[in-house]
């Protein structure tokens, strides 16, 4: 039986856990003096934030894109090009890096989201690897192998830049959650579920399609630019096929379409990555193991397993397809 | 030198048809999109960089034991993996990508990722004039086409040809008609990677080997597909041809680093122009 409270998603024991983690998360900084711990964090959140931005597409609109990597990569080689030239506020840069995202999205989008069927993954996937090719192969403009190094960074210490990932993550989070409970997200969401009965409703499928792989597409350039910023360089592996793989990774790993399941993914799979030296050479082995074991025998990921033990109901989208 | 680019181009363009038709027959008759096909390729081209140069087993023997063990392996998987998830398309999707991510790394860790070539079924070349055509280029058309022409009879004449085609047409019908559906899929599947593992077999000994080859040819498969239209057998040889002639065409006069953006202005085009394809029906 659920209570009112938790039929709207307010449920205090997880309202009470969510704050304690945060508070947890605000301290740590202040309790630890490992340095390392903290450039962990701060790349899990990175890779947190740009997995719900593939989510949001994948798992709550049911458009698949396999070359996401591309608003990433997209985004941080606009701030290594843009500052190798001018000196910008870095959060113009960081709204930029997001632009020009967007307009790569339509680029691909526009000719694609109109049709139905498996044509967006595929022309994402192909499209993806034009960028990397061209990323690759024009020396004198991107560096290639190298790409563009020593771009300045617009927070110089560790604990501020920790402090903004967590920032961009939950600002990300939140923004999502407003927007499924809104009638824009809502019609979003029905995509996935039935894209014909939609249209059919009055929705223009095509509009909501674009314009929805926008957002994504923003959200995952303004997340790329900040990662050039804290890395201080931009290299082609940005572009890449395997990066958009670890991104599908963490979010199956995680749950699709669970919006929170990327957090958890992104955390697991970075600290694997980061203090498992030795399975380095193995580490896309093991996501694509994971991601076949749990689409074959539990689609809906880590959370979903959680959520089936605890009998824990969410406000609406907990179950992914 | 153009006639001998167009030349090339075509010979070449006779084994991505081959290609294509692997990933046409999965796409139309099985429904899956099978983002694993270019890795079949990649796995073929090792397969028989191992018969050939460390059992040294002869090429054509080799091609024949490659075929069979990468038709059997298609037909593991599409049981274990693709079977269980076949519902949605999503998830066909993902499990491919994962397969074809895991596959390359099987081949990077058993075979190492140095670059390798195979040496050729037949050496030499013959000259025409200014033209030169090398033994192995049209020994590889040869074959292509001679497996491409075996397998549009079998489908139009065998009794599992048409139980096939008629899987492909209507797959409810087909299984009400008593058809195993399954089976047939089971077949298709491993005929489809065989194809492209042909392809790599055909192709290994002209270009370089390394375990990253395979992602090039399966864009372009997906393009010939799309541009010549999903389940036109006609189509997808047209447009292997078309794509073996604009390979080399921009590789001569471009760069051969720019390959990758042939398949991808093609398919937007056509996606904008006509989306079902130049060949095949109105499907939208």
């Amino acid at each position: 039986m659920m209570s009112k409270a938790e039929v709207k998603g307010r449920n205090p024991i997880r309202a009470v856990s969510v704050f304690l983690l945060l508070c947890f998360a605000a301290a740590l900084p202040f309790l630890t003096q490992k340095q390392y711990l903290l450039h962990v964090i701060i790349l899990a959140n990175i890779l947190a934030t740009f997995a719900l931005s593939w989510d949001f597409l994948a798992g709550f609109m049911g458009q698949l894109n396999l070359g996401h990597s591309m608003f990433f990569g997209i985004g941080a080689y606009a701030i290594g090009f843009i500052t190798m030239a001018y000196q910008i506020p870095p959060i113009l840069g960081l709204i930029l890096g997001g632009l020009i995202a967007v307009f790569l999205s339509f680029i691909v989008g526009i000719p694609c989201l109109r049709l139905r069927g498996p044509y967006y993954a595929i022309a994402t996937l192909a499209f993806s690897q034009v960028l990397f090719t061209l990323a690759m192969g024009l020396p004198k403009l991107t560096g290639s192998e190298e790409g563009i190094t020593k771009i300045p960074k617009f927070i110089v210490s560790i604990k501020g830049n920790y402090y903004f990932s967590f920032f961009l993550l939950v600002a990300a989070v939140v923004a999502l959650k407003f927007l499924f409970r809104s009638k824009f997200g809502k019609r979003l969401i029905s995509l996935r579920e039935d894209e014909r009965l939609s249209e059919a409703a009055g929705i223009d499928t095509s509009a909501y399609k674009i314009i929805g792989a926008a957002m994504s597409a923003f959200l995952a350039g303004v997340v790329g630019a900040y990662n050039c910023y804290y890395h201080g360089n931009v290299t082609p592996d940005m572009l890449s096929i395997s990066l958009t793989f670890s991104v599908v990774a963490v979010v199956v790993f995680g749950g699709i379409g669970t919006l929170y399941g990327a957090i958890p993914g992104a955390y697991v799979l970075t600290f694997l990555n980061e203090y498992l030296y030795f399975l380095m050479n193995y580490r896309l082995l093991i996501y694509a193991l994971v991601i076949m074991l749990m689409l074959l025998y539990s689609s809906g990921g880590l959370l979903g397993l959680v959520r089936e033990r605890l009998k824990v109901f969410e406000n609406g989208n907990t179950q992914s397809k | 030198m153009v006639l001998q680019i167009l030349i090339s181009g075509l010979l070449l363009g006779g084994i991505y048809a081959l290609m294509g038709l692997g990933l046409s027959l999965t796409l139309g008759v099985m429904r899956i999109v099978n983002l694993a096909h270019g890795v079949f390729y990649a796995l073929g081209s090792f397969v028989i960089y191992s018969f050939v140069v460390q059992a040294k087993i002869n090429s054509f023997l080799a091609l024949f034991f490659t075929f069979i063990i990468i038709f059997f392996l298609g037909i593991v998987i599409e049981r274990i993996l693709l079977k269980p998830v076949r519902e949605s398309e999503m998830n066909v999707m993902i499990v491919t990508f994962a397969l074809a991510i895991f596959a390359e790394q099987c081949i990077r860790l058993g075979w190492g990722v140095m670059y390798r070539s195979t040496p050729p079924f037949f050496r030499g070349e013959l000259k025409i004039g200014q033209l030169f055509l090398d033994y192995q280029r049209m020994l590889a058309f040869g074959i292509g086409m001679a497996i491409i022409v075996g397998l549009v009879i079998a489908l139009k004449k065998t009794k599992l040809g048409k139980a096939t085609r008629m899987v492909q047409q209507n797959y409810e019908m087909a299984m009400l008609l008593g058809i195993n559906v399954n089976f047939v899929s089971m077949l298709v599947y491993g005929l489809g990677v065989g194809l492209a593992a042909l392809a790599g077999c055909l192709l290994a000994p002209l270009y370089l080997i390394f375990p990253a080859m395979g992602w090039t040819p399966l864009l372009m498969s997906f393009a010939i597909v799309i541009l010549g239209g999903m389940g036109s057998i006609m189509g997808t040889v047209i447009g292997g041809f078309l794509f073996g002639l604009t390979t080399l065409l921009t590789s001569y006069y471009i760069s051969s680093g720019m390959v990758n953006v042939v398949p991808f202005l093609a398919m937007i085009i056509t996606l904008i122009i006509r989306p079902g394809g130049f060949f095949g029906k109105e499907i939208f």
